[in-house]
């Protein structure tokens, strides 16, 4: 069920400006993989290429050993959940019609009612299924947040794409969305990889995480291993304390 | 079940019933146009003379030949026309509203009115045209600068990857590269050629006859072709990087889309002279009734350009007759406070 990502020596340059440079990565199923670095480090690039919507100047991903810029753009999508960093939306639809979009890769044009149960079932399941009927552009930040997630659970993809997921929300909705997240990386073994920039939630619910700095990877592995002060000071420039107890947290001393 | 559990039944529902009352409006509105203008024809007669030339069914023998001239040659392809006109423009106007990504955008952003214009005013003033004589030099000419603006546009357009934004400004551009050569010719143009090229450019369905109205309903052709990209134009407002995680190829779409719209507005402009306003504010009335489903308001905004223009024009004819006013005025005069009247009624914000 599960499949195999691979991220194999990809380089990809906007304009001549560099924004990764030979990054090789194996993702793991099952798990939550977190993007972390300072701004303009490649996470969301990286992000992007996952998924084609980017296409690396050099290097390749690989899904099941396929070049995933040689499927077609359907194909992606059955695979690939991508949950982009802002939301646009232009016209006014329902909750419903925006999470029913998420079967786009799988319609030619009628809903069949099998298409609508799925629909419910990722409403229920993301406990959003009160609000079908509103207008996403009527939602509270983190409700739009779930919808967007939610159209991204119905593609019924493998692998979970996000970009800052919990960049706009309070902690509340932070610890649910997460919370969401990693129940979901678990029950249907999906690859979820992930951008972020809170160090303490990425430290609580990271399975593994990936250090990047001027596009490189500066460090991988689990978050006790990559989240030292060492390497945040080296990264991101700012001496900081990590405590362990009672729960992993990084407290800044002072920026450099 | 509770109700939310067919929420998506009970819209459906609403919406075929609205798009229903839509469609069965137009043969209404058509019979009562018929019935308006200069000369009076008795009810009665207006629909004796339909139903003899519609069913072969003769009722009434004492019809005179003059009102069947009227209403069968005049009247009704003067009424199609506005039918068919109404109809492509919104749709056009629909269509790139979700492709541009932009509410605002109406068929004429992208200098298509301009450009029509330019080519009118080539023949009326300076006749110069590249095919035929009089109004038909007047036609050809609109419809080939105006599909010469929209090729710039594009052009333009492509060296940006396409994007909405592109699009718009270089049709922006374009229009007003257009309008300061139209403005110029307006200037060394004799008054009687004035006078004919701004009536020209305010939009008139005075012209229109049989002939005339075969070529126009072939843009309602081009018209099927954008409806089937109902679901790409839904999953293209929620912005380009979306749109391709969900299977959609945002530049092919918009280009298909810009192409097909530019086609279906410019097959109508060269007719009747740029009708604004139709396409702008038809596809919004459309949402604000069927909700924003291109699947759903597509059909509403076609029927909705269709009533407008039709109602538009019955009053032109009917106003002050026997003089009729510009169809291009009464359209704004009309759509307006409609419009408007929507907007306040309605609860929800018409875009973001």
């Amino acid at each position: 069920m599960a499949v195999k990502l691979i991220v194999e020596s990809v380089t990809v340059y906007y304009e001549s400006i560099k924004a990764l440079d030979n990054v090789s990565i194996r993702f793991e199923s099952g798990r939550i993989t977190t993007l972390l670095g300072p701004n303009g480090a490649g996470k969301t690039t990286l992000l992007k290429c996952l998924n084609n919507i980017l296409k690396p100047t050099k290097g390749a991903v690989l899904i099941d050993g396929v070049e995933v810029s040689k499927l077609k753009s359907r194909n992606i999508a059955r695979i690939f959940g991508y949950v982009p960093q802002t939301t646009t939306y232009t016209l006014p639809y329902t909750v419903f019609e925006m999470v029913a979009m998420g079967r786009r890769p799988y319609i030619r044009w009628r809903l069949t009612r099998d298409d609508i149960n799925k629909v419910y079932k990722v409403l229920d399941l993301v406990g959003i299924r009160d609000l079908a009927g509103r207008y996403f552009n009527e939602l509270s930040g983190g409700e739009k947040q779930k919808v967007v997630i939610a159209r991204a659970l119905v593609q019924d993809p493998k692998i979970l794409l996000l970009d800052e997921p919990t960049s706009n929300l309070d902690l509340k909705h932070q610890l649910e969305i997460l919370g969401l997240i990693k129940r979901l990386t678990r029950e249907r073994n999906l690859t979820v990889v992930m951008a972020m920039h809170d160090l303490n939630l990425a430290y609580r619910f990271s399975d593994l995480i990936i250090l990047l700095k001027s596009g490189r990877i500066y460090d991988y592995g689990s978050p006790n291993k990559v989240l030292t002060p060492e390497n945040i000071k080296a990264v991101y420039g700012v001496d900081v304390d990590v405590f362990e107890n009672p729960y992993p947290h990084i407290v800044p001393k002072e920026v450099t | 079940m509770s109700l939310t559990d067919h929420y998506d039944i009970l819209q459906r529902k609403w919406r075929i019933l609205f798009i229903s009352i839509l469609f069965i409006l137009i043969p209404i509105g058509t019979v009562l146009s018929l019935y308006v203008g200069t000369v009076r024809i008795p009810f009665s007669d207006v629909l004796d003379i339909m139903i003899y030339k519609l069913f072969g069914v003769c009722i009434n023998n004492d019809v005179p030949a003059e009102f069947t001239a009227i209403i069968w040659d005049i009247r009704l392809p003067r009424i199609l026309t506005a039918l068919v006109a109404g109809a492509g423009l919104a749709i056009a106007g629909s269509a790139l509203q979700g492709a541009l990504r932009n509410p605002l955008v109406s068929p004429f952003t992208l200098g298509i009115s301009s450009a029509a214009s330019f080519g009118a005013a080539l023949a009326i003033v300076l006749g110069i045209g590249l095919t035929g004589y009089g109004v038909y030099m007047i036609m050809a000419n609109a419809f080939a600068f105006s599909m010469l603006a929209v090729l710039i546009t594009v052009g333009i357009s492509r060296l940006k990857g396409l994007s909405s934004e592109s699009l718009i400004l270089a049709g922006i551009a374009v229009m007003y590269l257009f309008s300061a050569l139209v403005t110029l010719l307006e200037y060394i143009a004799q008054v009687w050629e004035l006078k004919a090229l701004v009536y020209w450019i305010m939009g008139d369905l005075s012209l229109s006859n049989w002939v005339r109205l075969r070529y126009i309903a072939l843009s309602i052709l081009v018209c099927i072709p954008i409806y089937k990209y109902s679901w790409d134009l839904n999953i293209l407002t929620l912005g380009d990087e979306t749109a391709k995680s969900l299977g959609t190829n945002p530049g092919t779409t918009r280009l298909i889309c810009v192409v097909l719209a530019s086609l279906i507005t410019s097959m109508i402009v060269c007719m009747t002279g740029p009708i604004g306003f139709i396409g702008l504010v038809a596809p919004h009335m459309a949402r604000l009734l069927l909700g924003s489903d291109y699947r759903y308001s597509m059909v509403g905004s076609l029927l909705v350009g269709s009533l407008l223009l039709l109602a538009s024009d019955t009053i032109a004819r009917a106003l002050l007759t026997p003089i009729e006013l510009p169809v291009g005025v009464v359209t704004a005069f009309l759509g307006v406070p409609l419009f408007i009247h929507l907007l306040l009624r309605s609860r929800r914000e018409i875009w973001r």
